[in-house]
């Protein structure tokens, strides 16, 4: 890898030398792999360890007012395959033609997030990864045989090592180690009458984020109220968001949230955001007032990262503050367009706290709470969804009584609008931001 | 990579499987080597990016598990000592035993573009693009911008166990095209289009259907939120294939079916529709984006009934999960890429055609909607429920379309509910689909969904 990199790294300060291009930038990405899949009666179906390397090079090339720019990956060995692939982007550059801007220059980071989990990294050096992962494995299924009539169907630890290096023709030298580790369990209840199951996930930096017993206790809980829950029904009314669903509702997996999505410069460049800095982001506030940042520097957070793709230092940036537009989420490009700050990678999604205890707002009388969605997916640009509700509760007079299925639809640009969020916070990978979250107004379609 | 390439490949790769198999049960190796290119345009500037990857696969099978080892790049002396390492970590047991395909075949496959995408220039490919966006732009004063992406990948594996030394060059081509266009409240919309065919063909697309794009993109402005309930639904082919997809096809993955997962084991060999109801899925379904002449196994790839003439049929299946459910096995075992593993996933999924004609059934409505496309959705294998979303539906009237749009319609429901309400089955076949497919969240995959339009009864919409 060191050989392709310094031919790589070679090759294009030849061609800026030359003048065929003006910038050049290049990351480098190593990911190790070590995954266990357990299926059905605890059986090991396969263990499987890799090794990725990736290396992603964009190149500028001067097109007089314009600039040119080409990304490609570098998966050649030789000096003269890796010249060919640097002379087919130049080429791509001519017909990829934008407004100047600039790449970074050389900056220090004022400080760096820790990402990596020592133990993980030495388990790679050792080769014993897979002990760690034996081990944590046999702690669940331990756990969750303590559960009568709960089966653990399947099971999937995924832990990966990676190094990020950013190099550019402008000195930007940067790099950074991470460690990841997802893990997800199919588990099932039953009773006399039927099974149901769910799939719970958790993403952390280090295996010891992961707390075995109150994760597996927690999740157990979740699949006997899956199991006991009833069906859903037509309401209007008062929604509280809680556990996963509050996370995934500000964090989804698939996309950032169209709350944030407009905070991007690239879209405000596109004429696409609705956004205006220093005007509201919703039309009026009847409650609390939203204020979110994008955080990448959270400590052993798996969405942090010390800096973005084009070696930006990565910042916390306010992004809304009491329901006002700030400032921009932007990369070195946009920001160039838009005469403001690259602000590095995107990170979790912080929220400030909100005016009421999480016991407060379950003091409301009548009101559905959503525990967990089958898959929130909202609209990234106009903000609407329809997600179907794996698990709820419905709250009336201080009782609930669980239920699943049915659509919580709407828009999140209008909900907004009327939000308590809750004083105490949560921290997981993506999210730091309340516990709970309630809605007024809201529509549930039943079946 | 050249004949001789190929073969140098084949022959190496056999040496590695008969390393792993001095220790193994069985063993396999996969090679694969993507390239791609892309050609995005919107109003603000033109992107022309290229990407690539590769990497190899070998698996070493235990009589209990399997050992998976992946690398990026193709460099032989490292991978032979991997695969020496795996070899000393096995020791052959007798739990489970492999369903091996042990017919012998040394052949190449490759998709037939009509048009070659590596005998088109760059500059064509760029005009193209900008030519479209342009058109689209200039529709309407209210298309506010619009992109357009023209994309080109290149798919090649090799793949060698004892018994099957396979190659398989796969092209593909795409064009997005996504009007935006903004509301008299300021909410932004688009209007996403997707067209697939394997080579330069995909982009010869006539201009009244640029037209009919922007023109809907202009109605889209004005769609209303639906009010939710439950409606007589006439769904598009592509409507459809999510329906197979999202809401029975991943309940038939024989991975699923294994981990006690699907509730249509309970159902295998029993009606759940109505006889004019069949789903399949097949790989071999030509020059859609979910084919391919053989599975990540080596399996050669055929149709596969999820549900024939309303019954419930076998799962579709990767090697360990169709051994361990004794049941026979579909080229159906797909990989994200060199570092992840198999899984049972499905590739082209649709309904077959009935005998309905689509006009009649649209004229049979007396009130209902008209389900143009969806999103995507999520599957619930093991409660059958439903979620689709994403969707534009228009409202239908003593017959006929009346041109009211209901924007980012969800749809839900219990999959037996639906496909016992399904009253009316196209007589059209069409397989649009141009997307992706996870397994929750993770491990994407190319597929396509579609088949005939269907006419259903009592659909909840929200």
């Amino acid at each position: 890898m060191e050989d392709i990199k310094k031919i790589t790294m070679a090759e294009l300060e030849k061609a800026r030398k030359q003048k065929k291009i003006q910038e050049w930038n290049m990351t480098v990405l190593t990911i190790n792999r070590a995954n266990q899949y357990i299926t059905k009666n605890f059986d090991t179906e396969s263990v499987l360890e890799s090794e990725r390397i990736e290396l992603h090079v964009k190149i500028h090339k001067n097109l007089g007012k314009h600039v040119g720019d080409s990304s490609f990956v570098v998966v050649e060995t030789s000096t003269p395959k890796i010249r060919k692939q640097i002379a087919e982007a130049i080429g791509l550059c001519r017909y990829s033609k934008k407004e100047k801007y600039s790449l970074p220059s050389k900056q220090k980071l004022k400080k760096k997030t820790a990402l990596a989990d020592k133990k993980i990294q030495q388990g790679f050096e050792k080769g014993d990864i897979h002990v760690k992962l034996k081990r944590m494995c046999d702690a669940i299924n331990k756990r969750v045989q303590k559960h009568k009539d709960i089966k653990l169907n399947g099971m999937e630890l995924l832990v990966g090592s990676s190094t990020k290096q950013v190099v550019n023709s402008k000195k930007v030298n940067l790099s950074q180690e991470k460690t990841s580790v997802y893990l997800e369990m199919v588990l099932t209840a039953s009773d006399k009458k039927r099974e149901m199951e769910c799939l719970p996930y958790i993403r952390v930096a280090r295996l010891s984020d992961i707390k075995v017993n109150e994760f597996v206790d927690e999740k157990v809980k979740l699949v006997k109220d899956i199991l006991d829950s009833g069906s859903s029904f037509n309401f209007t009314g008062q929604v509280l968001l809680s556990g996963g669903a509050v996370r995934e509702y500000f964090m989804p997996e698939l996309t950032l949230s169209p709350l944030f999505v407009h905070c991007g410069a690239r879209i405000k460049y596109m004429g696409l955001s609705r956004y205006q800095p220093g005007k509201k982001v919703a039309k009026q506030f009847k409650a609390d007032r939203i204020t979110a940042y994008t955080n990448p520097l959270l400590a052993y957070n798996t969405s942090s990262s010390n800096f973005d793709e084009d070696g930006v230092p990565s910042l916390r940036v306010k992004l809304i503050d009491k329901g006002i537009f700030k400032n921009y989420i932007a990369s070195k490009r946009f920001a160039d367009y838009m005469k403001t700050k690259p602000t590095g990678s995107i990170g979790s999604i912080e929220l400030s706290a909100g005016s009421k205890s999480v016991k407060q707002l379950y003091k409301n009388k009548n009101f559905v709470e959503i525990v967990e969605f089958s898959s929130f997916c909202p609209n990234s640009v106009s903000g609407d969804f329809s997600a179907e509700i794996r698990l709820g509760y419905i709250w009336k007079n201080g009782k609930k009584k669980a239920f699943r299925g049915g659509m919580f639809t709407g828009n999140v640009f209008k909900l907004i609008e009327d939000v308590y969020f809750s004083k105490e916070r949560m921290n997981v990978e993506g999210y730091y931001g309340p516990k709970a979250v309630m809605f007024n107004d809201c529509v549930i379609a039943g079946i | 990579m050249n004949k001789k390439e190929i073969r140098e490949w084949k022959d190496f790769l056999l040496d590695i499987v008969k390393v792993l198999e001095q220790k193994a049960v069985y063993a396999d190796a996969l090679l694969l080597q993507t390239k791609e290119l892309r050609v995005l345009k919107d109003k603000t500037s033109v992107d022309v990016n290229s990407d690539a990857d590769k990497g190899i696969k070998i698996r070493a099978f235990d009589g209990e598990q399997f050992w998976e080892y992946g690398m990026s790049g193709f460099d032989k002396k490292k991978l032979m000592k991997q695969a020496k390492a795996l070899s000393l970590k096995i020791k052959k047991k007798d739990k489970v035993k492999l369903d091996i395909d042990k017919k012998r075949l040394d052949n190449d496959f490759a998709s037939k573009p009509k048009i070659p995408v590596e005998k088109v220039p760059l500059s064509k490919k760029v005009k193209f693009v900008e030519q479209l966006q342009t058109k689209l732009i200039k529709t309407d004063a209210k298309i506010i911008n619009a992109r357009v992406l023209y994309a080109e990948e290149s798919e090649f594996k090799i793949f060698v166990n004892k018994y099957k030394q396979l190659s398989q060059y796969l092209s593909k081509g795409l064009v997005i095209t996504m009007p935006y266009v903004q509301t008299d409240e300021g909410d932004i919309r688009y209007h996403y289009c997707s067209f697939f065919k394997p080579g330069y063909e995909v982009t010869s697309i006539p201009d009244k259907k640029i037209k009919k794009i922007a023109a809907f993109a202009i109605r889209i402005r004005d769609a209303k939120k639906i009010k939710p309930g439950k409606y007589l639904c006439l769904f598009t082919a592509k409507v459809s294939g999510l329906l197979a997809h999202e809401s029975f096809g991943h309940g038939l993955e024989s991975d699923t079916v294994y981990k006690g997962r699907a509730k249509a084991k309970e159902y295998i060999g029993k009606r759940m529709a109505a006889k004019n109801v069949s789903i399949v899925d097949n790989p071999a379904y030509p020059d859609r984006n979910g084919s391919f002449f053989f599975d990540d196994e080596g399996f050669i790839t055929g149709p596969t009934y999820l549900i024939k003439n309303g019954i419930v049929q076998d799962p579709i299946t990767e090697m360990y999960s169709a051994s361990r459910l004794g049941v026979r096995r579909s080229g159906n075992g797909r990989i994200e890429s060199f570092d992840h593993t198999l899984y049972a996933r499905m590739s082209n999924t649709y309904f077959m055609p009935g005998k309905d004609s689509p006009k009649d059934m649209l004229k049979s409505m007396k009130k209902g909607m008209y389900l143009h496309f969806f999103g995507g959705g999520m599957e619930d294998p093991k409660a059958w429920g439903v979620q689709i979303q994403g969707g534009v539906a228009e409202r239908v009237k003593d017959g006929k379309l009346t041109g009211e749009l209901f924007y980012e319609v969800g749809m839900t429901g219990f999959l037996p509910t639906i496909l016992s309400n399904i009253k009316k089955v196209g007589n059209k076949l069409d397989i649009p689909g141009t997307g992706h497919c996870g397994k929750g969240h993770k491990e994407w995959v190319s597929v396509s969904e579609g088949g005939s339009c269907l006419l259903i009864n009592d659909v909840d919409l929200s």
